[in-house]
């Protein structure tokens, strides 16, 4: 068996209470493993990740906030295992479309 | 060492330029036959000038005047058709006047056969006005900077702006003046623009202004949040206008917001400013242009080619992917700072810069040259 990769490599992580972290190189398929706020988990990559894609620190539950730069910069519109690609199909903006 | 041309007692451009504007549209081919015939000029053209409703006149003319007292420009040529609803008195009128020289043609008065005759005449005067003039040591307090951003990609948050951020912090410890834009790209980042804001005024007019494009994007049937972030900025992964707002406002550093001013108005303090301008990074550009930046700091991470034909535009690309395949339009290359370059560092390489092409060196926009300015337009044409 090979060791996973630390994903963490991989990542750009701007603030620490950020959820989500930026890829900085393209990441291809594989096992990988990611640590966050002291858990542990092996996640597997099943597609090729393009840089500048976030990927999910930790599991993010449905309409928790995402945050990137110790901001909230939207809210899950599903639930969102560790290791994904969060971006327009599973991120809702925090802004009201039709206030 | 900063050295440019007096324009009045603490004003000084990095630049002489002369150019020539048409005030209205229908004799953007004069401007550009005027061009052909001496290589010396910088044509400058739009599509505005006539029946416009009283905003947009009085925007207009601003903005014209505006780029015509650009503190960049040594004379002005300025071209009208004569039955324009603005006034090209109106127009000189709001020119400032030191270190500069400005004649304007009117064609329906010169009549066909005068006009590139005359264009020469009024030219040669302008010339000679300029011709010899020494560039003279010059305070980096009297600089205006703006900043934009434009075709953004998740990068752009990451490396290039903070970078920016950094430039602009010092620029305004220095005493410089530093105009943020773009109030679109502020959506989502209220809650970090508000504890910079010192005056109740500046903060009501800019959250209000925020609204105000959220509304209007709506009463056309286009919601901002659908159309922003645009998708060349989904396709390389940015997910959210807060997201890109955040990463937007990095470029502005960490000091206080002194002012609000209205697109292409000048500004009256020092320290960063907030200007009134869309994202659109052509009618960006034009109005802080207008309102008297000498230089403008631009990060951009899927790389443009767009430059201003009176302000240098320093593009800095947030990616070494981008900027090996843009190479002919971008001054520096960001992205080593994914690869462990420090954030300081990037930031010395940009203020160097700055420092070169405030002294003459030509930006990549400069060497490709740049002829258009675009107006924000408020209302319809009647």
């Amino acid at each position: 068996m090979t060791k996973a990769k630390n994903l963490l490599d991989y990542l750009i992580v701007l603030d620490k209470k950020d959820n989500v972290g930026t890829a900085g190189r393209d990441i291809l398929p594989g096992s990988f493993l990611i640590e966050h706020n002291g858990d542990s988990n092996v996640v597997k990559i099943s597609k090729r990740v393009k840089a500048g894609f976030k990927l999910a620190l930790c599991r993010i539950d449905k309409r928790k906030l995402i945050y990137k730069f110790g901001q909230p910069i939207g809210r899950a519109a599903s639930h969102i295992n560790a290791g994904c690609v969060v971006h327009v199909h599973n991120i809702r903006s925090l802004i009201k479309k039709n206030a | 060492m900063l050295k440019g041309f007096k324009r009045g007692r603490d004003i000084c451009g990095i630049r002489d330029h002369i150019v020539v504007m048409s005030t209205v549209a229908c004799v953007n081919a004069i401007v550009e036959s005027i061009a052909r015939h001496d290589r010396d000029v910088i044509p400058i053209t739009h599509q505005h000038g006539c029946t416009n409703t009283k905003n947009d006149i009085e925007q207009i003319v601003r903005v014209l005047s505006g780029i015509c007292s650009n503190p960049n420009v040594g004379g002005v040529l300025l071209v009208a058709l004569g039955c324009e609803s603005i006034a090209v008195k109106d127009v000189v009128r709001r020119i400032s006047l030191p270190g500069r020289m400005i004649k304007s043609i009117i064609v329906q008065q010169a009549g066909s056969s005068n006009v590139i005759a005359l264009a020469k005449k009024y030219l040669a005067q302008i010339k000679k006005y300029v011709a010899g003039r020494k560039r003279r040591e010059f305070d980096v307090s009297n600089l205006v900077v703006g900043l934009e951003c434009g075709a953004s990609d998740p990068f752009s948050a990451i490396t290039a702006n903070p970078a920016l951020g950094l430039v602009s912090d010092r620029l305004v410890e220095l005493g410089a003046t530093v105009i943020i834009a773009e109030i679109p790209e502020m959506i989502g980042a209220e809650k970090l623009l508000d504890k910079r804001i010192k005056r109740k005024s500046v903060r009501d007019k800019l959250f209000s202004r925020i609204d105000n494009y959220i509304e209007t994007s709506r009463s056309f049937g286009c919601d901002l949040l659908g159309v922003n972030p645009t998708p060349g900025n989904i396709g390389a992964g940015l997910s959210t206008i807060e997201e890109k707002s955040l990463g937007c406002i990095a470029k502005a550093g960490t000091t206080v917001i002194r002012e609000f001013v209205e697109y292409g108005q000048k500004p009256t303090s020092k320290g960063l400013i907030v200007m009134d301008t869309p994202g659109n990074d052509p009618e960006s550009l034009t109005a802080l242009a207008a309102g008297g930046a000498q230089l403008i700091l631009f990060t951009t991470g899927l790389g443009t080619p767009l430059g201003c034909p009176v302000a240098p535009v320093i593009k800095i690309c947030s990616n070494s992917r981008t900027y090996k395949r843009m190479k002919d339009y971008i001054d520096i290359d960001a992205g080593t700072i994914i690869k462990g370059q420090s954030s300081s560092g990037i930031a010395d390489k940009i203020f160097s810069l700055l420092v070169d092409i405030c002294n003459g060196k030509k930006t990549c926009s400069e060497q490709y040259g740049s002829s258009q300015i675009a107006i924000n337009r408020l209302g319809p044409t009647f």
